[in-house]
């Protein structure tokens, strides 16, 4: 008799997250909560026709998000520049105008070794720039409680060396 | 000159991978033993890394099989017109050469 097999990619992974704030350090973000969620969408222009009415018969690409969505569990120096990559006081907003970008951080998943994860893959993936979404609240207990605050990430795409335009967001290896 | 690293998992890794690929010739210098840098020196090797040299025309038939083959990465060595280094390469990708190899 044999188990059944598949190439299943379980396993957890730890993350770093290196943003001005902790002086461009990959800084371990900490104990998550469940796993890492990593979502993304394409956007695209509907087209119609007279002949083909509301059908849809085509998409023109105009482009894209990308999102992650992780629970961190401790409240240190790792965990809270990954809520508010803005100033170690999260009372402190920044000034009005600037771009969210010089703010944002390299966030690296790396799958813990010996793990079908770190041998399905990817092993690691690489965000070049991302941090909290804008119009994301973040939602924080004072009590006798967990403290596990759910931080909603919006990835910045850099420029594919490549292909002139063509925006990358993240990297597998 | 159009320079590559080329990461392949350990797992998906042949003897004749780059032979069969073609991509042999374009090879500089010795494969790379490469770990992310979150793991421990204890840790076994994740991928091989091969540093890669090439024309445009190599480089046009070097990306098709790299987009065809999801175990494969192709990092930068070139980036906004300069030249980095293979540290710089791996880190990008948080990895970096497995120190007690």
């Amino acid at each position: 008799m044999a188990v059944i097999t598949g190439d299943f990619p379980p396993g957890p992974y730890q993350a770093t997250y290196d943003c001005t704030l902790n002086g461009g350090a990959a800084t371990d973000i900490g104990l998550m909560e469940g796993p890492i969620r990593h979502q993304q969408n394409i956007i695209g222009l509907p087209i119609r026709t007279s002949l083909y009415a509301q059908n849809v018969i085509d998409y023109i690409i105009q482009g894209g998000g990308v999102f992650i969505v992780v629970t961190v569990k401790e409240w240190d120096a790792g965990a809270k520049a990954l809520m508010w990559p803005f100033n170690a006081s999260h009372g402190i907003f920044p000034l009005t105008g600037t771009l969210i970008s010089s703010f944002f951080g390299q966030l690296v998943l790396t799958a813990l070794a010996g793990t079908p994860a770190a041998t399905e893959g990817p092993v690691t993936r690489t965000y070049p720039f991302c941090g909290i979404l804008p119009g994301h609240n973040l939602d924080i207990t004072f009590g006798p409680t967990e403290r596990n605050v759910t931080v909603v990430l919006g990835v910045l795409p850099e420029q594919n060396q490549s292909t002139v335009g063509q925006p990358l967001y993240f990297t597998d290896t | 000159m159009i320079k590559k690293l080329l990461l392949i998992r350990k797992k998906m890794m042949e003897s004749d991978r780059l032979d069969k690929a073609g991509l042999l010739p374009l090879v500089v210098g010795e494969p790379l033993n490469v770990k992310p840098e979150a793991w421990s020196d204890e840790a076994d090797i994740s991928h091989y890394g091969f540093v890669l040299e090439m024309k445009l025309k190599d480089w046009q038939a070097t990306k098709k099989w790299a987009d065809s083959n999801s175990d494969v990465t192709l990092v930068d060595m070139i980036v906004n017109k300069k030249e980095v280094s293979i540290e710089q390469a791996l880190h990008s990708v948080g990895l970096h050469i497995h120190p007690a190899i």
